[in-house]
């Protein structure tokens, strides 16, 4: 009878260290690289993951809830990029993405995550990535470019979409892109 | 015979230039390479933010382009808009842009830009079958290469030159230096620092003084700046 409750202590006390270490785990893994987001599921998204793809950007379906909110991460995509202040034609979306070929991080960014500090580069990483259409983005030429046909659009600018990429975890904004 | 190529090349392309199809102002810093290019390099100090007055941008870069008649390039550098309509960044930004002929190009902001009066490495450079863009050796994008280029450039550009100006003005000029390029001879990248570079500056309006430059190793640099600065 002791040895049984010797024995049930043993496992008492070992589950709960191994539940401890889960938990610890499972607060500051949010941007680990295995387990924080569902494999082999497809993300609902409204961005072209086909032509994502060849750009090096790969959405995951995140397994975890984001560590900020999606209003926060709107809020401080408009104080990084001023110019979308008043705009309220957006979506939001929390993914988890990897990106290669992008390590241009600000220090705040780097500061503000332990795991993109260690890494340095997008892989899989919890992020929202908010969308806002109809913007103006600049398009640079090479001398003797074509304007182009449609006139309606400022001189230097086409009319498309920007994409900006916001940490899910520390709520600092990472970057801008446009594809389409 | 190279040089005759090269002042034919750019010789069609000032003419189309002074034809009035530009639809941006730029002055422009060219080397051409015998075989495809594969880096273009400069170290670019930015002595202050340019006006930009909303819709309009002004930036400088490295380039890789094929010239004409496609325009294909792969650029990196720095950008500045403002607006006050919520359609765009607005701000300084360091960017990557890629357009190989595509309705729309591909295009990555950083949160950040160059500091007033600091310098940065700018280098567009093709690996394999990929262009980046690096600033200070740091990665801001890529893109898969679908075409290959033979002139390394060194620009600067503005939108609309009625609503954006240039960096730089007569005691406090724009100026970029470090200059490389590199194309591929038998497998072996060909480092060429300080390549001779051909200006043009298609500024209509003649805002933009081409400051001095030096060309030739060991220093080939240049500067230049807006006159309404």
């Amino acid at each position: 009878m002791k040895k049984f409750i010797k024995m049930s202590i043993v496992v008492v006390v070992a589950f709960s260290l191994l539940g401890a270490t889960g938990l610890i785990k499972s607060k500051n893994s949010n941007a680990d690289t295995t387990t924080n987001y569902i494999v082999g599921a497809v993300p609902k998204t409204v961005q072209n993951l086909s032509a994502l793809g060849t750009l090096g950007y790969q959405l995951n379906v995140p397994n975890k809830p984001a560590l900020i909110s999606p209003d926060t991460a709107v809020k401080n995509a408009k104080l990084t990029y001023p110019g979308l202040n008043g705009n309220t034609a957006y979506t939001v979306e929390y993914q988890v993405l990897t990106l290669s070929g992008f390590s241009l991080f600000s220090q705040e960014a780097l500061d503000k995550n332990p795991v993109l500090n260690t890494k340095k580069k997008i892989e899989h990483l919890p992020v929202y990535i908010i969308t806002y259409e109809n913007m103006l983005v600049p398009i640079h030429s090479s001398i003797g470019t074509n304007p182009p046909a449609d006139t309606s659009v400022p001189q230097g600018y086409a009319k498309c979409e920007y994409n900006i990429v916001v940490d899910a975890s520390s709520g600092v904004t990472l970057l801008a892109f446009q594809y389409r | 015979m190279k040089r005759v190529i090269q002042i034919l090349m750019l010789s069609l392309i000032m003419v189309i230039g002074l034809r009035g199809n530009v639809y941006a102002v730029h002055l422009n810093a060219s080397s051409w390479t015998s075989t495809t290019t594969y880096d273009a390099q400069a170290t670019i100090n930015t002595p202050f933010y340019p006006i930009t007055y909303f819709p309009s941008w002004s930036c400088n870069y490295t380039m890789i382009t094929d010239g004409t008649p496609n325009q294909r390039y792969a650029q990196v550098g720095w950008s500045k808009d403002d607006d006050l309509y919520g359609r765009t960044l607005n701000g300084t930004y360091y960017f990557f842009q890629y357009n190989n002929s595509m309705a729309t190009p591909y295009n990555i902001f950083s949160t950040v830009g160059p500091a007033v009066g600091s310098n940065h490495t700018y280098i567009t450079m093709l690996d394999g079958s990929t262009y980046y863009g690096t600033v200070d050796g740091s990665t801001i994008g890529s893109h898969n290469a679908g075409f290959t280029g033979n002139y390394a450039q060194y620009s600067g550009e503005v939108s609309d030159e009625g609503s954006a100006r240039f960096a730089g003005s007569s005691t406090n000029k724009l100026f970029m230096f470090n200059i490389y390029s590199a194309y591929m001879n038998n497998g072996t990248k060909i480092w060429t620092l300080s390549p001779p570079l051909d200006f043009v500056n298609d500024s209509k309006q003649g805002f933009l003084y081409e400051g001095s430059w030096v060309v030739g190793s060991p220093n080939a640099s240049f500067s230049y700046y807006d006159k309404r600065n």
